[in-house]
C-alpha cells in the first residue's frame, strides 16, 4: 500500500516552474532517497508534501486517501480541514536546520506536540519521549537544552521529535547538510537503524553512501522532474540517464 | 586538561562566594554604624536649645520651629512668619552623628536643605514611579493585541491597529496628554477626568501601547521561520505555535527594548508637570520656587538615577532568567 502517492505535482514561483509534473509513490516500509543537483526541486517537492509549500497543481494521496488536489492554483476537491490535519500528521518531517525549539529541553521538545496536539497526558508523553530519545542514543541528554547539544545530537533530537508523533512516514530534508563532517555519521546510523526497523522514509540527501546502503529506491531529480527512478545498485553502477551519470561522476569524484 | 578546567571553575565560584561574604560584612558594618549614629543623634530638645534667644525675641509671637529628619540627619529650622525669605529671619541647625552644626551656610546648609527637600521629592518620585509602572504595564497588555492585530490577516483589524500605532507614534505625547486632560472635557463635560493622575495614566498607557506594539511585532517576526514550520509540521495550530513556541522565545528578545521604553516613559513622565501633577520634576520645581536654590536639581537628578539604576537592574535580572536555555 502506498503511503504517499503524487500525481503530476507542479509548482511555480511566478514564471519559474520548479516542479514540472512529479508522479511517484512510496510504499509501506520503503526507503526512498532523492538525489540530484541543487535547484532540482528536491526540497521543494518534499516540503510540498508537508504543505510547507503550496503546489500549483496536482494530486497528493496520503495512505491512499486524497490529501490535496489542485489545478491552476485552485483547490479542486475539498478535503475537510480536520481530515487534512489528520493526514498531515501521518507525515513526520526532519529539517536541514533541525528547527528544534531552543527554549525547551530535549525531552520537552519531543513531548510537546504529543501533549498539545494528540492530547496525551504529560506523564504518558514523557515516558514515550524518553523511550524514543533512548532509541536515538540520547537517553542521558533528556534535560539538555538544544544549545548544549552538538549538531548531530540536535538532529537526533529532531528525529525523535518527529517520531514521537508516530507518523507512517518520515520525510528528511537534507538532514546532514548542516552538520560538521565528523557529526554526519551518528545521524546516518540512527537513520539506518530506523530504515532497518521498517520505517517508511523519504530522504533528500547528498550522502551517496547512505543512499546506496539504506535505500530501496533512489530517485534522481533534475530540473523539476524525476529523471531516473531505480534501485540503488542500478543507479550507482549503471545509470541510464546521461544527466544522472554526469551528476554522479561529479559527486563521486569530488 | 580537565583538572585545569576544574580548578578554574572552582576559583571562579570561590571568588563569587567571597564577594558575597564581603558584601554581607559591609552591610552588617553599615547597619551597626547607622544604629550607633541613631542612638548618638541629638534629640529635638538639644537641637531646639541651639536656637538663639535673640532670634526668638526678635521674632516674637511669629516665632515658629520645624523639625525634619531623614535617617540620622535631623534639621531644626526656626523662622518668623513675616518674611520667610528674608536674611536673618531664619536660623537653622543640623544634627547628626552626635554633633550639631550651624546650618546657615556651607556644606551643613546643603545637607540640611536636602533633608528638608527630600520628603517632597520622594513623594514626587512616588508619583513618577507609579505612573510609569502602571502605564507601561497596561500599555504592554494593550500592545500585545495591537501587535497581533497589525499582523492579522483580517484587514479592518490590521488597518485599525496600523492607524492606531501611526497616530500615537506620530504625534507628541504632550499633545496627547493635553487632549486627554484639557481637550476631552471641552468635547463633552461627561468625558472630563477629574484626577490628574488618571488622565496622565490614560495618555501614557495609550502612547506606550503603540511603541511596545512595534517592539513586540519586531520580536515575534525575528523568530526564525523554521520555528513556525516545525510547529506546523508537528500539527500545532496557529494559536498553539504562538503560545508554546514563538512567544516564549520572543520574551527574552522583548526585555531589552521594553526596558529601554520603560526608562523613556520614566523620564517622559516629567511632562505631567504641565498638567500640574506633582511628579518628581514638578516637586523639584516647587522646591526650587520656595527655596530659590538651584542645588535642588542635584538630589532630584540623583533620585532619577537611582530609580533608573534599580529598574535597569530588575530588567537585567529578568533577562538573565529568560536566557537559561542560551
Amino acid at each position: 500500500m502506498a503511503i504517499i502517492r503524487t500525481v503530476d505535482v507542479r509548482k511555480s514561483f511566478g514564471e519559474l516552474e520548479v516542479l514540472r509534473g512529479i508522479t511517484t509513490s512510496v510504499e509501506q516500509g520503503e526507503v526512498v532517497c532523492i538525489i540530484g543537483p541543487s535547484g532540482a526541486g528536491k526540497s521543494t517537492f518534499l516540503r510540498s508534501l508537508k504543505q510547507l509549500e503550496t503546489i500549483t497543481s496536482g494530486k497528493i494521496f496520503v495512505d491512499e486517501e486524497l490529501f490535496l488536489h489542485k489545478e491552476n492554483d485552485e483547490i479542486v476537491e475539498n478535503v475537510s480541514k480536520l481530515e487534512q490535519k489528520r493526514l498531515q500528521l501521518e507525515m513526520g518531517m526532519v529539517f536541514q536546520q533541525f528547527n528544534l525549539f531552543p527554549h525547551l529541553t530535549a525531552l520537552a521538545n519531543v513531548s510537546l506536540a504529543p501533549i498539545k496536539v494528540l492530547g496525551r497526558s504529560k506523564a504518558e508523553a514523557e515516558e514515550d519521549a524518553m523511550k524514543i530519545l533512548g532509541q536515538v542514543g540520547l537517553a542521558d541528554k533528556l534535560d539538555f537544552y538544544p544549545s548544549k547539544l552538538s549538531g548531530g545530537q540536535q538532529q537526533r533530537v529532531a528525529i525523535a521529535r518527529a517520531m514521537a508523533m508516530h507518523p507512517k512516514i518520515l520525510l528528511f530534508d537534507e538532514p546532514t547538510s548542516a552538520l560538521d563532517p565528523e557529526l554526519v555519521g551518528e545521524v546516518l546510523v540512527v537513520m539506518q537503524e530506523l530504515a532497518e526497523s521498517g520505517m517508511t522514509m523519504m530522504v533528500v540527501t547528498h550522502e551517496m553512501g547512505f543512499a546506496r546502503d539504506a535505500a530501496d529506491r533512489v530517485l534522481f531529480m533534475c530540473d523539476g522532474v524525476i529523471a531516473e527512478d531505480s534501485s540503488p545498485e542500478e543507479i550507482f553502477t549503471n545509470p541510464k540517464n546521461p544527466r544522472t551519470r554526469q551528476f554522479l561522476n561529479k559527486i563521486l569524484q569530488g | 586538561m580537565a583538572d585545569i578546567n576544574d580548578r578554574q571553575k572552582l576559583t571562579a565560584s570561590d571568588r563569587k562566594k567571597r564577594g558575597r561574604i564581603i558584601a554581607l560584612a559591609v552591610c552588617v558594618v553599615l547597619l551597626v554604624l547607622i544604629a550607633a549614629m541613631w542612638t548618638t543623634a541629638p534629640s529635638k530638645a538639644t537641637l531646639a536649645a541651639r536656637i538663639s534667644e535673640s532670634f526668638k525675641e526678635e521674632a516674637g509671637d511669629k516665632y515658629r520651629e520645624t523639625f525634619t529628619s531623614i535617617g540620622v540627619v535631623t534639621v531644626i529650622r526656626a523662622n518668623s512668619k513675616t518674611n520667610s525669605f528674608g536674611a536673618g529671619q531664619i536660623e537653622m541647625y543640623l544634627g547628626a552623628f552626635g554633633h550639631i552644626w550651624d546650618a546657615s551656610s556651607g556644606a551643613a546648609k546643603f545637607v540640611a536643605d536636602i533633608s528638608r527637600w527630600l520628603p517632597t521629592l520622594i513623594s514626587g518620585a512616588g508619583v513618577t514611579i507609579s505612573l510609569t509602572i502602571t502605564s507601561v504595564f497596561v500599555g504592554a497588555i494593550l500592545a500585545i493585541f495591537l501587535a497581533l492585530g497589525k499582523m492579522s490577516k483580517i484587514w479592518p483589524i490590521r488597518k485599525f491597529c496600523q492607524g492606531y500605532i501611526f497616530f500615537f507614534r506620530g504625534t507628541p505625547l504632550l499633545m496627547q496628554l493635553f487632549f486627554v486632560y484639557y481637550g476631552l472635557p471641552l468635547l463633552s463635560q461627561s468625558l472630563a477626568i477629574q484626577s490628574r493622575f488618571l488622565a496622565a495614566f490614560i495618555a501614557f498607557a495609550l502612547n506606550t501601547g503603540a511603541y511596545v506594539a512595534e517592539i513586540i511585532r519586531a520580536a515575534l517576526q525575528s523568530i526564525d521561520k523554521g520555528q513556525y514550520e516545525a510547529a506546523r509540521s508537528l500539527g500545532m495550530s496557529y494559536p498553539q505555535s504562538m503560545l508554546h513556541v514563538i512567544i516564549p522565545q520572543s520574551v527574552r528578545r522583548l526585555i531589552p527594548p521594553v526596558a529601554n521604553e520603560f526608562i523613556m516613559v520614566l523620564k517622559d513622565a516629567s511632562l505631567v508637570s504641565l498638567i500640574a501633577l506633582t511628579d518628581l520634576t514638578q516637586a523639584t520645581k516647587n522646591v526650587m520656587n520656595s527655596s530659590l536654590s538651584p542645588l535642588v536639581f542635584i538630589p532630584a537628578m540623583v533620585l532619577y538615577l537611582i530609580i533608573t539604576a534599580v529598574f535597569t537592574k530588575i530588567f537585567a535580572v529578568l533577562e538573565q532568567r529568560y536566557s537559561v536555555y542560551q
